[in-house]
Formats: C-alpha cells, sequence, structure tokens
C-alpha cells in the first residue's frame, strides 16, 4: 500500500508536546468506528474547536468509516479499519483505511450535477472533499487521508 | 408511529415530526416516516414537516433517505418540508445542492404556511 506523506508543516506539529495522537485498528463495525469518532471529537471539544469545524469533521469521519467499513470491507469483521489520527494546535490529519480492494474515487459520479441530484447515494465522497482542507485517497482506492484546520471562530 | 427520538403531532392533515435528538445517524426515523405513507393502505397522509431544530447533525444516509421520502410523499401528490435546520446543516444542504430539492423554511410556523399556500 502507498500512502501520502504528511506535509512538513504538519510533521513540525507532531512534534510539539501539545499533539494528540491516536492510531487503532478496529473490526469492521460502524459502532467500534463510531467509538472512534466519538473520542476525536472530544478531545477538538475539549480544545475548543470551532463548532463548524466539529460538525465538518464529524460529517467526513462518518463517510470515511462507512465507506471503510460498508463498501472496503463489506462489513466482513474479519477485516480490520486502521484509524490514524494526528491532533496538533491548529490541525487535524486522520487517515483511513481498509482492506478493501479500493475503488477510483474520480469515478464517482458528482452529486451536484442536475441529473444526480436526486439520486439517493454518492455523495460520501463529495462530502469528505467539500468540509475538510485536504482530501487524499492512495493509487489503490482504500486508504484516504484529510485534513482539516482550525477556522479563527465559527463562519471562517 | 413514534418514538422516544421524536415528537408528532397533527395540524389538520399534516404530519409534524420534531426530533429530538442531537445527532441522527440512523435512518430509522426517515424510514418509519416512509413505511407510514406508502403503507397499503397508506397509515396516514403524505403532508409531512420534519423539524430540525434540536438536531446538530445528519449524516449522508439520513440525507439519501430523506430523498427517497421526498419522492414517495410527491409521488403521492403530497408535499414535505423542512424546517428547523442549524446553519450547519443549512451549509450541508447547500453544498450538496439538495437545498433545490428540499422546501426549507425557517421553523414549524413558516413550514405549516407551505401548505397553505398550495390549499
Amino acid at each position: 500500500m502507498t500512502f501520502s506523506v504528511p506535509s512538513p508543516r504538519l510533521t513540525t506539529r507532531m512534534q510539539t508536546r501539545n499533539t494528540w495522537t491516536k492510531d487503532v485498528r478496529i473490526p469492521s463495525d460502524t459502532e467500534a468506528g463510531r467509538a472512534i469518532v466519538e473520542e476525536i471529537l472530544a478531545e477538538l471539544r475539549k480544545r475548543a474547536w470551532p463548532e463548524g469545524d466539529i460538525f465538518a469533521v464529524h460529517l467526513a469521519l462518518e463517510e470515511a468509516i462507512v465507506n471503510a467499513i460498508k463498501h472496503g470491507n463489506q462489513l466482513d469483521t474479519d477485516k480490520m479499519v486502521e484509524f490514524q489520527c494526528r491532533l496538533g494546535a491548529e490541525e487535524l490529519c486522520v487517515r483511513v483505511a481498509d482492506e478493501g480492494p479500493g475503488f477510483d474515487p474520480n469515478a464517482v459520479p458528482d452529486p451536484t450535477l442536475d441529473e444526480n441530484l436526486a439520486c439517493p447515494s454518492g455523495r460520501g465522497v463529495m462530502l469528505m472533499r467539500g468540509f475538510m482542507d485536504t482530501v487524499e485517497f492512495n493509487e489503490r482506492g482504500n486508504a484516504v487521508q484529510m485534513t482539516k484546520r482550525r477556522s479563527l471562530e465559527d463562519g471562517d | 408511529m413514534s418514538n422516544i427520538n421524536e415528537a408528532h403531532f397533527k395540524v389538520g392533515d399534516i404530519t409534524v415530526i420534531r426530533f429530538v435528538v442531537r445527532r441522527m445517524l440512523s435512518t430509522v426515523a426517515v424510514d418509519t416516516r416512509l413505511r407510514e405513507v406508502t403503507a397499503s393502505p397508506p397509515m396516514d397522509g403524505p403532508n409531512t414537516v420534519l423539524d430540525f431544530s434540536q438536531v446538530e447533525f445528519i449524516s449522508s444516509a439520513v440525507l439519501n433517505r430523506l430523498i427517497v421520502l421526498d419522492r414517495a410523499i410527491s409521488s403521492m401528490g403530497g408535499k414535505l418540508v423542512l424546517c428547523g435546520l442549524s446553519s450547519s446543516l443549512r451549509d450541508l444542504f447547500s453544498m450538496t445542492r439538495l437545498d433545490q430539492v428540499f422546501q426549507i423554511v425557517d421553523d414549524q410556523d413558516g413550514a405549516l404556511r407551505q401548505f397553505e399556500l398550495t390549499a
């Protein structure tokens, strides 16, 4: 598997003592995934991140979990999902990887086109890209790395 | 049908459902309403107001089921109106352009007026 390398900026932050990290492998169970998400959100709240940012991270992580567990690992509890999270003073970086065959995120139809608006699926990747600052998939398409920079205040 | 995460009441032939849950991750509530209006014979009339004023977060799975519910209600000649969306939820509907699919108003009074306009 090939994963993108954290930016130098992020690497610098990872060296500060205020960085919170969470690396964990969980079975393909959405409740287990949501427990990790809750932990990340709780840490954001503890650091008084703006509610708009917390909403964005929550939405993106929820989508990443569903993609990994349902679409990637096909709910196979023998397959694992890997979370890597780095939270610094001003930036959150999360990587979620599954053991599935991967997919081509660029092949997902744009759900905001008129002809797709009423389609009741296919918004996950778009929501991750819309609410996070960077979203990168690995070549195989079974891992996504996302970053969110802390806004100055709600509404920024 | 109601559960502890919702408050239901009727205004004429309109069913108003106020979700009393901060995070809607599950589609159960929307699916329940879908079953009510699509049952044969229907358990309830199709006109529906969904009040999200106490909801801080919804998943895209819920969004997707709302589209299905909207389609079902429209096909029965009814109307679905959403109200009470927070600024974050408004952003979500705007970003997905679903604000052009759903009728979205500020509050329950405004939602009920949408039905008067077409009465």
